[in-house]
């Protein structure tokens, strides 16, 4: 028996030899799972794309119609206009008061303590569900009752009620503060990660060569974070070009006021299962992926492009 | 080691038997949370109806008392019930047996193929066509005049009023001599400053005058998007009423909307629900723009004002809501489901027993309609509500009603809204709205 294995062995390929097909049996569970229900529903948007699907019925192929119709689709490049516009400031006050925060965890000076509290505290908005925090921020803005305005008018920074949610600007300014506060916390971990990797002996250093924080900071943590940067930006660039729960569920749906918290997802959301056109829907969607590919691909080379430079 | 191996093993079975026993319900259990669970119930069941309202719990009870049968009846919110049933019956679920619609889902479910054809045999329901009101029946109808559906109610729409504050405003509390001042939106707007003038408002809020804007034709004609006079009129009369605060700014389905029924309100309550909380001038509304499903909410909602209302006709005809029956076309059990339907809306002892026990809804049964007209009811001071009805439905013209309803007058209502607060000009407002509707229907023909 133990001839005719030794047998069967020396006749495989010698390419095979040092095969173990065990290890497929390892990765089945999860290469049938990610195969299921990732490959196969991208697989099946981009063909729905292609037709005039409403969500039941036969799929009649269209060709290009659907990209075409989004290409000169005004509502859809306003929402994506208004998502630009929210992510915006909302990388922008994330990124700060994460760097911020960074910066004043990692002084030397300061020396601060509870890092692992703070943490904690700084992350605890993202573990609220989005639907509540949305209820929640509803309320606080609400413009006649909302706690937000009387806080305002008590400590006399507004003389009237502001109608917060109820104006374009105000309502797109707020979810951007929204988003900002439910994910200043992971940029936070992420940056102090990051930090934490710089050996202490640069910090030491510079501080006995006389450098100053802000120094210190722009010279040394800023460029040793630059690849922790890139990865929490485009990280970010991805989640919000896709931001829907909060101004979904703060316009309920509708994005009032005047459709300027209708960001793209929504748009696509609306399209596919208010007014049933999953074919349109689903071309919308691959749309969006290339733009937040190209976009993601301009971060990575803008960022990882001028690190290489100076280097 | 062993300790972590055993914990292991334990959380592995209980996610793999949770896993199996979710993918073991989705069968059955597609109505997911919207509803009552179709297997929550113990016992087996004869039919499973979807639906979207409590009503038809009670018919399913008076069912299963005549005749053994026993149904379950899942109640889903209407935002969603068109995404459930577009999922459910998308992929050719056997159930539910029953399902239902409001008019305005109704034309997308027939192009779906969703609901049976009741035309053939054996339901040959077309042979029951003089039994109902004929726009109960062109509804239940799909583009080819295949009857799909039946409804046990008629929603014709009017001017709900407060007798006593119509007779101290205007000196008479007549339906008929009241009809004149809700003929056309000018009449509304001047009837509204005599309101204001002693301390009222005519209406709770602008949202129910878009129900009277159907006078100049349909939202589509032959492919084109009809942006009719009436409508425009519409625009005007609501941002004249806003803007001048001639309303009560309590919106329908709003704690103030349902308090006002009852007596005095906060004149600018809007969404808030401890209308206590809120400061400002009080008042009270002195009509409603309602359905004929209005009635039950008056009757519910009234408190010590039942029987101080009035119904004077509204400016145009005009119907609101309805729920229309259905088989599904993958059902299993058909006959068993159409012998409900039956029962529901061609039965004429269900329908007599409908009257009496809902106290005001309407049913699409002529004759049973009008061997009730001379029912005084009570919470309209014994005005006879079932004539008024029977005189205004003939005059409903379902040939206004189109799929494209819905969205179009959705995203008009925010055109409008926008105006109100000021936020647009009129024309930035219709610009938009056009620019939208291009949006969602780009096969309609838009003239700017």
């Amino acid at each position: 028996m133990s001839a005719q294995k030794a047998a069967r062995t020396v006749s495989k390929p010698p390419r095979m030899k040092n095969v173990n097909h065990t290890g497929y049996l390892f990765i089945a569970p999860f290469l049938i799972v990610f195969l299921i229900f990732n490959i196969y529903p991208v697989i099946r948007t981009l063909f729905m794309s292609f037709t005039s699907f409403k969500g039941y019925g036969e799929m009649e192929l269209i060709g290009f119609s659907n990209y075409s119709r989004a290409v000169t689709d005004r509502i859809f490049w306003e929402s994506f206009l208004n998502t630009v516009k929210i992510w915006g400031l909302n990388i922008v006050v994330q990124l700060g008061v994460a760097l911020l925060l960074t910066m004043l965890f990692n002084d030397i000076k300061y020396r601060m303590k509870g890092l692992s509290l703070f943490r904690a505290m700084f992350y605890l908005p993202n573990l609220i569900s989005a639907a509540s925090v949305a209820f929640l921020f509803k309320f606080l803005l609400d413009w006649k009752f909302g706690s937000m305005n009387q806080l305002l008018i008590t400590l006399g920074i507004i003389q009237n009620n502001v109608n917060w949610l109820g104006q374009p600007h105000t309502a797109q300014i707020w979810v951007s503060i929204i988003g900002a506060w439910m994910w200043f916390g992971n940029s936070f971990i992420m940056l102090m990660a990051g930090v934490q990797g710089i050996p202490k002996d640069y910090f030491e250093a510079a501080t006995i060569d006389g450098a100053g924080r802000w120094r210190i900071f722009g010279s040394i943590t800023m460029p040793l974070l630059r690849p922790i940067m890139l990865y929490v930006a485009i990280t970010s660039l991805i989640g919000g070009l896709q931001i829907f729960e909060i101004p979904f569920l703060i316009s309920e749906g509708i994005g009032k006021p005047d459709r300027a918290l209708n960001t793209a997802v929504m748009h696509l959301y609306n399209m596919a299962f208010k007014n049933q056109q999953m074919g349109y829907a689903a071309a919308i969607a691959f749309v969006l992926f290339f733009i937040i590919a190209i976009f993601s691909a301009l971060s990575f080379f803008l960022i990882s492009g001028k690190k290489e430079k100076r280097q | 080691m062993k300790f972590q191996k055993v914990t292991a093993l334990i959380l592995s079975g209980m996610l793999a038997v949770s896993t199996m026993a979710a993918c073991g319900s989705s069968g059955n259990d597609s109505a997911g949370s919207g509803g009552d669970n179709p297997k929550a119930g113990g016992g087996k069941s004869d039919l499973i109806i979807w639906t979207l309202a409590d009503d038809m719990k009670q018919f399913a009870e008076r069912y299963e008392e005549k005749t053994g049968v026993k149904s379950e009846v899942v109640v889903i919110a209407p935002a969603d019930y068109p995404t459930k049933l577009t999922t459910a019956l998308g992929s050719k679920a056997s159930e539910p047996d029953i399902i239902v619609g409001e008019p305005q889902m109704l034309p997308n479910f027939y192009e779906a193929g969703f609901f049976e054809d009741l035309s053939q045999a054996p339901y040959n329901a077309e042979d029951h066509r003089d039994q109902l009101f004929d726009y109960v029946y062109e509804a239940g109808s799909d583009d080819n005049g295949i009857v799909r559906a039946l409804s046990y109610q008629v929603t014709p729409g009017s001017i709900v009023y407060r007798r006593d504050l119509a007779q101290e405003i205007w000196g008479t509390e007549d339906p008929e001599e009241l009809a004149p001042k809700f003929e056309s939106y000018p009449a509304m707007i001047k009837s509204a400053e005599e309101a204001k003038a002693k301390g009222y408002r005519l209406f709770s809020s602008t949202s129910g005058l878009g129900s009277l804007s159907s006078g100049g034709g349909a939202w589509v004609v032959d492919g084109k998007l009809n942006l009719s006079g009436s409508r425009l009129e519409y625009m005007d009369a609501a941002v004249t009423m806003y803007q001048n605060e001639l309303i009560a700014f309590a919106p329908d389905w709003s704690s103030a909307w349902y308090a006002s029924m009852s007596g005095p309100l906060p004149s600018d309550a809007e969404w808030e629900d401890d209308l206590e909380n809120v400061d400002g001038e009080m008042t009270e509304v002195v009509s409603y723009v309602l359905p004929s499903w209005g009635a039950l909410i008056i009757r519910d909602n009234a408190d010590q004002n039942i029987g101080k209302f009035g119904i004077t006709a509204a400016s145009t005809s005009f119907f609101q809501g309805g729920t229309f029956l259905g088989i599904n076309a993958y059902s299993q059990r058909k006959e068993a489901a159409w012998e409900f339907i039956q029962f529901v809306t061609l039965n004429e002892d269900t329908a007599s027993w409908w009257l009496e026990h809902s106290k005001g809804d309407v049913v699409s049964l002529v004759s049973v309609l009008e061997a009730n007209k001379d029912f005084e009811n009570e919470a309209f001071g014994g005005q006879k509500t079932y004539e008024f009805y029977l005189d205004i439905t003939p005059e409903i013209d379902y040939s206004l009603i189109t799929k494209y309803d819905t969205q179009v007058g959705d995203i008009y209502g925010q055109a409008i809204e926008s105006v109100q607060r000021g936020a647009k000009s009129k024309e930035e407002a219709i610009s938009d709205f056009l620019m939208e509707v291009e949006s969602i229907f780009p096969e309609l023909e838009i003239s700017r």
